[in-house]
């Protein structure tokens, strides 16, 4: 059987009624559950895992693809509506898509994360379906020198992006790296900055952080939303939707973000979260008007938006062709596979080619299914940002409590996240972007564990770093860019210096 | 700057530098080991060390742009941002109410309770304020509890 007849078979496997409806629930409830707080896409799957032990293979897997799907858009619908990222990938889109709603653009804001989302995910299903074992075999050469360069490249170069100055961005990594340091250390098993506390042995979780960083800092300040109200939405359809003129400045950081995002995706580690943040730094370099970003420019929140979708498409690749999943959200979806007793890897294609691109055929529907469904209720989301602060901020308050207590139903979460409200309102008066930190508290753990494989590969010789082509090629670049600065200013002055003696 | 800012970041400053000593107080008994096998209190050491000094550096610049006249005592219209503290203190004693409250009555009585105080500092009166408070609980209860299978605290009534 040919290729091209294995995709047509998919799909008119997908289309079957059964398997239609089936992928209509799952982003539906995907979306639903994404949007809830606390819970996420990760949270969507596994809540929802136990619906499919009873199902067939195929609606089973169908189901759970398009929870996943559906819940990457949910995270994004909190961030831009009320600055609670639903998720850790959903911290960028505060920056601009929260401004947005500021200003009566929370209809244009969701509209076009629904379509970057759509593109993306349409972008990264065509270059899977085509490119899956090639691109997969490459990605297995990534080793913890590897990982560690990239995380490390990561944090140094997007560090750049959140803050003008770089002194505040590091403390601010330093301090999540550190705060990911407490608890079991996992190589050892000893306990680290415990301080004897039975609460932190288990560490401390980075959902409470984030929400108490962007949501209940928000919250705490209502009082002063009072006199600063946010522009009400305009939410005549005309007005909801995105202008020609910012879907025509949305465009191309669609394409690019899933693109971006796609690639990154086939990489190990936390993929999603580095890839907002690259496509956000990228549009941010690439655009006319770089001054708009962080305060409500549209490609900040198309771009970062599609890489998330896109690397979501692109985790699936070394899971589906290789049957290892390179983070949490893809090992989710391997756990789901097991269920159905497939194991999903090179042989996948060969057993059960009719259920693998079955499942191909119905992400694509799922993503249009996502798109249908959801910018019509772009203009219902966008009355919750009307809603005035005094019952908004309450609701927002309530649903960060059980957000934060859902993770791991323990009280500690919701202190944690107080102390991190109060945290977060501190760097809003002090004009400090909170993002590095969790940057540092979501990469210090594989920061940690790569470095330290990589220095019994080395035998503690770091100069092997620059070595291998991928890390040093990484390293060097990250050097660059973060020394650059210095050195361009240097030179400016002695110049400028030189100049003025002449 | 504004003396807003500035206040807040010496603030930050300071709460980071503490943060970083710390964590290497509560790392002086780890291992750390050599750069052939690194052990457990490698990472909290390094980083405990670099939260620390980069907060001095930080803490450094800021009084040193005061002494030379870079703190405004007026704001700035870019940085003109209100500051409430009354509201960020009353809110917070919101926060600390619903987690004891949890304890002892559950979630439930907490959340009636914080929504129905968050609700009256921002202005909000009289039915509407019952609505917003009973009703979001229902609401929560229902879609996190019924629904979800969340089993939220009871307090003494579990």
């Amino acid at each position: 059987m040919t290729g091209f007849e294995d995709i047509l078979n998919g799909f008119v496997s997908a289309l079957s009624l059964t398997n239609l409806l089936v992928c209509l629930i799952g982003v539906a409830l995907g979306t639903l559950v994404g949007v809830l707080p606390g819970l996420g896409p990760v949270g969507a799957i596994s809540m929802l895992l136990p619906l499919t032990f009873s199902m067939d293979p195929i609606p089973a897997l169908i189901l759970v693809a398009g929870v996943y799907f559906g819940g990457m858009y949910g995270g994004s619908t909190t961030s831009i509506l009320v600055n609670v990222p639903g998720e850790a990938a959903s911290v960028v889109t505060t920056l601009d898509g929260y401004q947005m709603t500021k200003k009566g653009r929370a209809g244009a804001a969701l509209a076009v994360a629904a379509i970057g989302s759509f593109v993306a995910g349409t972008i990264g299903l065509v270059l899977m379906t085509f490119l899956a074992p090639p691109i997969a075999r490459m990605a297995i050469k990534f080793g913890p020198p590897e990982y560690f360069a990239i995380v490390l490249a990561g944090l140094l170069i997007l560090s750049r992006l959140t803050d003008k100055s770089l002194i505040r961005s590091y403390l601010l990594i330093s301090l999540g790296i550190v705060i990911a340091l407490i608890g079991l250390d996992p190589s050892s098993g000893g306990l680290r900055l415990t301080f004897g506390s039975q609460w932190l042995i288990d560490g401390v979780n980075f959902i409470p952080i984030i929400m108490g960083l962007y949501g209940l800092s928000e919250v705490i300040g209502s009082l002063e939303q009072q006199f600063h109200r946010p522009e009400k939405a305009d939410l005549s359809l005309r007005k909801l939707m995105p202008s020609r003129e910012e879907m025509r400045r949305s465009a191309g950081p669609m394409v690019r973000g899933g693109l971006l995002g796609f690639l990154m995706g086939l990489l190990p580690g936390p993929a999603n979260i580095l890839s907002t943040y690259a496509s956000y730094g990228l549009e941010k370099k690439l655009s006319k008007r770089p001054e708009e970003f962080g305060k409500g420019a549209i490609e900040g929140v198309a771009g970062p938006e599609s890489a998330n979708n896109g690397a979501s498409a692109g985790a699936l690749v070394p899971l589906l062709s290789l049957g290892v999943p390179f983070s949490p959200m893809p090992a989710i979806l391997l756990s789901a596979f097991m269920i159905q007793g497939v194991t999903p890897g090179p042989l996948m294609m060969s057993q059960h080619s009719g259920l693998f691109w079955a499942l191909i055929a119905s992400m694509y529907i799922g993503n249009v299914m996502l798109l249908v469904l959801n910018l019509p209720m772009v203009g219902l989301f966008a009355k919750v940002a009307n809603l005035q602060p005094k019952v908004l901020m309450p609701i927002v308050m309530i649903f960060c409590f059980i957000g934060a207590y859902s993770v791991r139903s323990s009280m500690f979460d919701i202190i944690v996240m107080i102390v991190f409200g109060v945290l977060g309102y501190l760097l809003r008066k002090a004009k400090m972007e909170p993002s590095p930190l969790v940057l540092g508290v979501m990469l210090g753990p594989t920061l940690e564990s790569s470095f330290k494989q990589s220095t019994l590969i080395f035998h503690g010789d770091l100069t092997q770093f620059f070595a291998r082509p991928i890390s040093g090629t990484l390293l060097v670049a990250a050097l660059v860019v973060t020394i650059w600065p210095f050195v361009s200013r240097l030179v400016r002055r002695r110049v400028s210096a030189g100049a003025e003696k002449a | 700057m504004s003396r807003y800012v500035f206040r807040a970041r010496v603030i930050t400053a300071l709460l980071l530098l503490a943060a970083g000593l710390i964590a290497l107080w509560g790392s002086r008994d780890l291992p750390f080991g050599t750069l052939n096998r690194i052990q457990a209190g490698f990472f909290p050491t390094v980083f405990g060390s670099l939260l620390s000094g980069l907060s001095l550096v930080f803490l450094a610049g800021l009084l040193w742009n005061r002494k030379r006249g870079g703190v405004s005592a007026e704001s700035s219209r870019e940085e003109d941002e209100p500051v409430h503290l009354r509201g960020a203190f009353l809110f917070t004693g919101i926060f600390v109410l619903f987690v004891l409250v949890t304890i002892v009555l559950g979630f439930l009585a907490a959340s009636v309770l914080a929504l129905a105080a968050a609700g009256y500092v921002l202005g909000l009166k009289g039915w509407r304020l019952i609505v917003l408070s009973v009703g979001t609980t229902a609401v929560v209860w229902l879609l996190f509890d019924l629904w979800l299978g969340l089993s939220l605290p009871a307090g003494i009534f579990s």
